[in-house]
């Protein structure tokens, strides 16, 4: 049926084993195949439970170098069973871009990966933010570049003290898991 | 909801499916759908990985996906304008790029992705319904919109004026009108209009403003015929008369002609017809100082005032059915003697016309209008306008011509939506919105009696 991959029509509920032409192997569910598209959906993760969260893909079916059979299952997905909430949806992908935006703050640009470890550190115990390639915590507190305790500096003293004692900990606590995986 | 989704979903895949072959299937487009939002990784053809936000997907002709807050997680083999560590906002990736869209934890479940426990129902009757629901969703919105708007401006129209009915009804007209009309000079009537209207009456300017959004158009299309409106108060004049105008136009091209002869004698009339609050006298006054105004007067007039309009104006005619029954006449000859000494010819003109023109008027309402209101309305339009002429009048009380005019204005209201549908083909759509709404809008008394 399909002329570009040389397959036939791909049933739905097979269970494929599939290998990649960049190499990836995966066995999954066929959901559906879309022929305009020659788009295969499948899904990943069938011995768990049903209702569990599954992986999805969705593969060109011409990117598939060779695949296997591995068994037919039922119907894994009825249509006309299929809701959808259009708010939840834009809910959900406003959340998951926000969320991302977050994270992408988080990130600091041009900086070390220790910088950035002690950055996650610190973020567990206080409020930080990136100033360049500066740690700035609780916006008064900057701990610059070798990020050693040396290197923090302004705010209030207080704020200072406690910003060194937690630095000069959590980069004790990353030496030593460092050292216990080496 | 369900519907809702359904409903994007197959508009999607009707106004492209015309070729059905080149939509994606139904199983992909709700996998696609239950992908929104979720971070999925996507390999490209040239090996390399982006993982982002899966934000939407074009399932036409080809498929091709757009994350947000994408970065490059592997490099391929090809050298992309996208820098390794930068994050890109929106990535699109086209369907002859497209690999594989990774996607980990994800509930295709109906059920579960929904949460609701009514989602199998909900589910089924979306499913079955997604094409049905579209077209009916959007004409309810429509129709939901224009009766929104227009059913209370319809109502203050009726308690002031009668020239609310009309706004409604042609708005639809005035959409497809624009085409038509020079809008440099509706603009400018607009304006002055709004500013006179609002100095002469708060009544007025409510209407105006009202009616110069919708019947801008109407002025639009009235203005073609009418080259220059120089004075305001003609202008304003004008707004209303043009709004009278679609109607007119609507009905019959022919009528035009007609009416720009018997406009500019009745333009002969004071301009003040502001004044009465009741339309009869402001269309003749308007168009009357003006010739440019004349051709919207025309068009207003009938819509207006019943005699002229019945004159001029398609709508008149109906109105003028009714008006008979009503010993319309008398309140015709009270308006016109004091404007017309020179229009006299105008006035036999016009009602002559408006005879002859009633019954083909209503005939083509009909016709033009497969909806079925469009009959039903006519009919009921016929009978129900005597009761709602007397109601109107108590309403407008305060003016005699008004009184007399508000009948043919509610009437003209009802009617003119139904008309201009049948006179604009493409109006169609809107129109279906707009019956209803002047049904319930225009008349409660009309929609309890019609149906």
């Amino acid at each position: 049926m399909d002329g570009s991959s040389g397959n036939d029509e791909f049933a739905v509920g097979c269970l494929l084993s599939i290998k990649t032409t960049f190499g990836d192997e995966f066995e999954g569910q066929i959901i559906t195949y879309d022929r305009p598209s020659n788009i295969l959906v499948l899904q990943e993760g069938l011995k768990s439970n049903p209702q569990s969260r599954r992986n999805i893909r969705l593969l060109k079916a011409n990117y598939i170098k060779e695949f296997s059979f591995l068994g037919q299952s039922e119907d894994p997905l009825d249509i006309n069973k299929c809701y959808l909430d259009l708010n939840s949806l834009q809910s959900k992908e406003d959340a998951a871009v926000r969320q991302a935006e977050i994270d992408v703050e988080r990130i600091g640009v041009g900086v070390t990966a220790e910088a950035q470890s002690i950055f996650d550190a610190l973020s567990k115990t206080l409020p930080v933010r990136w100033d360049k390639t500066a740690i700035v915590v609780m916006n008064e507190v900057r701990v610059s570049s070798p990020y050693l305790a040396e290197s923090v500096t302004g705010g209030t003293p207080a704020a200072n003290e406690r910003v060194r004692k937690v630095l000069e900990l959590e980069r004790r606590r990353l030496q030593t898991r460092g050292g216990g995986g080496q | 909801m369900a519907c809702r989704i359904r409903n994007e979903e197959d508009d999607r895949r009707s106004s492209p499916s015309s070729s059905s072959s080149s939509i994606v299937n139904d199983a992909l487009l709700l996998t696609t759908m239950c992908l929104i939002g979720l971070p999925v990784d996507v390999h490209i053809k040239d090996g390399s990985v982006y993982s982002g936000i899966f934000h939407t997907a074009s399932v036409h002709d080809s498929y091709a996906i757009v994350l947000k807050r994408a970065k490059m997680v592997k490099k391929g083999s090809c050298n992309s304008n996208v820098a390794n560590e930068d994050v890109i906002g929106t990535l699109i990736i086209q369907s002859k790029d497209l690999v594989q869209v990774v996607a980990k934890k994800v509930i295709i479940r109906a059920d579960g992705v929904a949460g609701h426990e009514t989602g199998d129902d909900t589910g089924a009757v979306a499913c079955s319904f997604p094409s049905n629901g579209i077209s009916l969703t959007e004409s309810n919105k429509t129709t939901s919109k224009s009766n929104a708007g227009q059913p209370h401006t319809n109502q203050i129209r009726c308690s002031s004026r009668s020239e609310n009915g009309f706004t409604n009804g042609y708005k639809p007209e005035n959409i497809i009108h624009t085409a038509n009309a020079s809008e440099v000079k509706s603009l400018d009537t607009r304006g002055s209009t709004k500013k006179e209207e609002n100095l002469n009456d708060p009544c007025n300017n409510r209407k105006n403003d009202t009616h110069t959004s919708s019947s801008e158009p109407l002025v639009t299309s009235s203005a073609p015929n009418e080259p220059v409106t120089t004075k305001i108060p003609n202008l304003n004049r004008t707004v209303k008369e043009s709004k009278l105008n679609p109607g007119a136009k609507t009905f019959s091209p022919s009528f035009p002609n007609k009416r720009s002869p018997t406009l500019p004698t009745i333009a002969m009339g004071s301009n003040l017809a502001y004044i009465p609050d009741s339309y009869p006298t402001v269309p003749v006054a308007g168009p009357q100082p003006e010739v440019e105004i004349s051709p919207f007067a025309p068009h207003h007039l009938p819509l207006k005032f019943v005699p002229y309009g019945a004159n001029d104006v398609q709508h008149p005619p109906p109105i003028v059915g009714y008006m008979t029954n009503r010993s319309q006449p008398v309140r015709y000859a009270g308006p016109y003697h004091p404007v017309q000494t020179a229009p006299t010819y105008v006035q036999p003109n016009s009602q002559n016309v408006m005879v002859g023109r009633l019954g083909p008027v209503v005939y083509v309402h009909p016709v033009s209008q497969d909806v079925v209101p469009s009959p039903n309305n006519f009919s009921s339009i016929l009978t129900p306008h005597p009761i709602h002429v007397p109601k109107h009048q108590g309403t407008a009380a305060g003016q005699p011509l008004q009184l007399c005019v508000a009948p043919p204005f509610i009437g003209g209201g009802g009617q003119p939506p139904f008309v201009l549908p049948s006179h604009i083909p493409v109006s169609q759509p809107p129109y279906p919105v707009m019956r209803p709404i002047t049904v319930p809008g225009t008349n409660g008394f009309l929609v309890s009696k019609f149906s």
